[in-house]
């Protein structure tokens, strides 16, 4: 082959080789304008999904908000409707048992005390239920103010003083140099430290209890820790989970043995959230509990 | 077979035979394409066959011979044209563990069609790796060539011996890579 010969075999080989990946180009744009079409209208589709689904979402969320606004606004009234004859029961029946004490009809006094301690339940009850309410329903207001934690502690100590005397129960307290006075809200302290003693106090006996304050930097910013340590019955691991939940008692018999609400952790923890901090639980059945709060001292909450 | 392959057997077929010879061939071998191949299209693997045997009568050189530096070729070219395929490689051992896990996944997403062959790498002990070649295609002096290739590329001392399995046809072969 010359070399004339050669180079028109060439051009005529390049030019249908040209052709053929034209043909080809052709067929792959029109497979892209297809497939950009498909996923337009697939795109259109999906944003017409997300969009309905966001707005049945909004309605159920509505809808949800409105029926936990009511169930607290039934809950708040009923509470206080509630109280008034309560607090009329729990007057005459201290009357009642007083007089009945004075003429010494004891088995009647006995009936009358019964009737009070019913009365004061169901007091302490609706008081739990009413700050539950509140908290979730952001209406529970913080007073910040300085708080020396001795005097609290030995204060809250005193007030369970015959629960602790019943059970034969001591109570230690330890509170670093660091945390002796801090800025936060006296009552809600108080508070939720006497539910954490008067639980740790109903489930031990001949035991000890120990109260821990202590000052400690997270990150950047300081927390008081404190920590309720009881050598009590301690709780089983399968019911750890569950423990900070309303009506949560670890099982029935332990409510009908050892009494309380069932609220009483769920509140703490609330509250322990709405000073800005948390709660958690360590636990061994036998051994005993050991509770630990934090709440951020620096900067303190807002009021 | 990918178009890709026969335009870059002609690109190295230039370098050596005059334009004279390569279409004398080409008209010769009376291919069912005509020779008109674009690297996106696909042809028959017979079309490889032919060609190659031709070159390699005008070369003088064997097939085999043909067929590996032809791989070397490949390698160049595989470089060029899809060079993220190379980027953060460690070395011709590292390079062929990947072929069967990466480049080929990624090959296949390119060409749904595309008939590859397979590389089965053993991990390297004591500077030994095992690699076993399969193809229906027996290109396995192809591959040699791309073997060397990376060699070459990655600057390394590693000397290998192919054991054909398969009677002569090439199509099961254990290379067997020794890091000096």
């Amino acid at each position: 082959m010359d070399t004339i010969d050669a180079l028109r075999h060439r051009l005529a080989r390049v030019d249908r080789a040209r052709q053929e990946a034209e043909r080809y180009a052709e067929s792959k744009t029109r497979a892209l304008y297809e497939a950009n079409r498909e996923l337009t209208e697939l795109k259109e589709h999906l944003e017409e999904l997300v969009a309905s689904r966001t707005a049945e979402l909004q309605e159920a969320r509505d809808l949800a908000d409105h029926t936990n606004a009511t169930k607290t606004m039934f809950v708040a009234t009923l509470s206080h409707e509630l109280r008034t004859p309560l607090n009329a029961i729990i007057g005459y029946g201290e009357m009642l048992s007083e007089d009945l004490t004075a003429l010494e009809l004891e088995d009647l006094a006995h009936d009358a005390q019964r009737v009070l301690g019913a009365g004061n339940y169901l007091i302490l009850l609706i008081n739990d239920l009413l700050d539950l309410e509140k908290v979730e329903a952001g209406e529970l207001g913080i007073n910040l103010e300085e708080v020396a934690l001795d005097p609290l502690f030995r204060e809250v100590s005193e007030i369970i003083s015959p629960d602790l005397a019943a059970n034969r129960n001591r109570v230690e307290i330890e509170i670093a140099d660091t945390a002796s006075t801090v800025i936060t809200d006296g009552t809600r302290l108080r508070q939720i430290l006497h539910n954490l003693l008067s639980n740790a106090c109903k489930f031990t006996h001949d035991g000890l209890i120990k109260i821990v304050a202590l000052a400690e930097l997270r990150g950047e910013s300081l927390y008081l820790i404190i920590e309720v340590i009881d050598t009590g019955i301690g709780i089983a691991p399968e019911d750890l989970p569950r423990i900070f939940a309303r009506f949560a008692q670890a099982n029935a018999t332990i409510s009908r043995r050892f009494g309380g609400t069932g609220l009483g952790l769920a509140l703490t923890r609330r509250l322990c959230q709405r000073l800005g901090g948390d709660i958690s639980v360590a636990s061994k059945p036998g051994v005993g509990s050991h509770f630990r709060f934090w709440i951020p001292l620096d900067p303190p909450l807002e009021s | 077979m990918k178009g890709v392959i026969f335009t870059e057997l002609l690109m190295m077929a230039e370098s050596a035979l005059s334009p004279e010879i390569i279409e004398e061939v080409i008209a010769e071998a009376a291919l069912p394409s005509g020779g008109a191949y674009t690297s996106v299209g696909s042809y028959d693997f017979s079309e490889m066959q032919t060609l190659v045997a031709a070159f390699a009568g005008r070369l003088k050189t064997p097939i085999d011979e043909l067929t590996r530096v032809f791989g070397k070729h490949l390698f160049a070219a595989f470089q060029r044209s899809h060079g993220s395929f190379f980027t953060n490689i460690d070395g011709t051992y590292d390079l062929l563990r990947r072929i069967e896990d990466e480049i080929h996944v990624e090959v296949r997403k390119l060409y749904p069609q595309a008939e590859l062959p397979t590389f089965n790498c053993s991990e390297p002990i004591l500077g030994d790796m095992i690699l076993e070649y399969r193809s229906p295609r027996g290109l396995a002096h192809l591959a040699a060539g791309l073997i060397e290739a990376s060699i070459e590329h990655f600057d390394e001392s590693i000397t290998f011996t192919p054991k054909d399995l398969s009677g002569g046809h090439n199509t099961h072969v254990i290379f067997t890579l020794h890091r000096g």
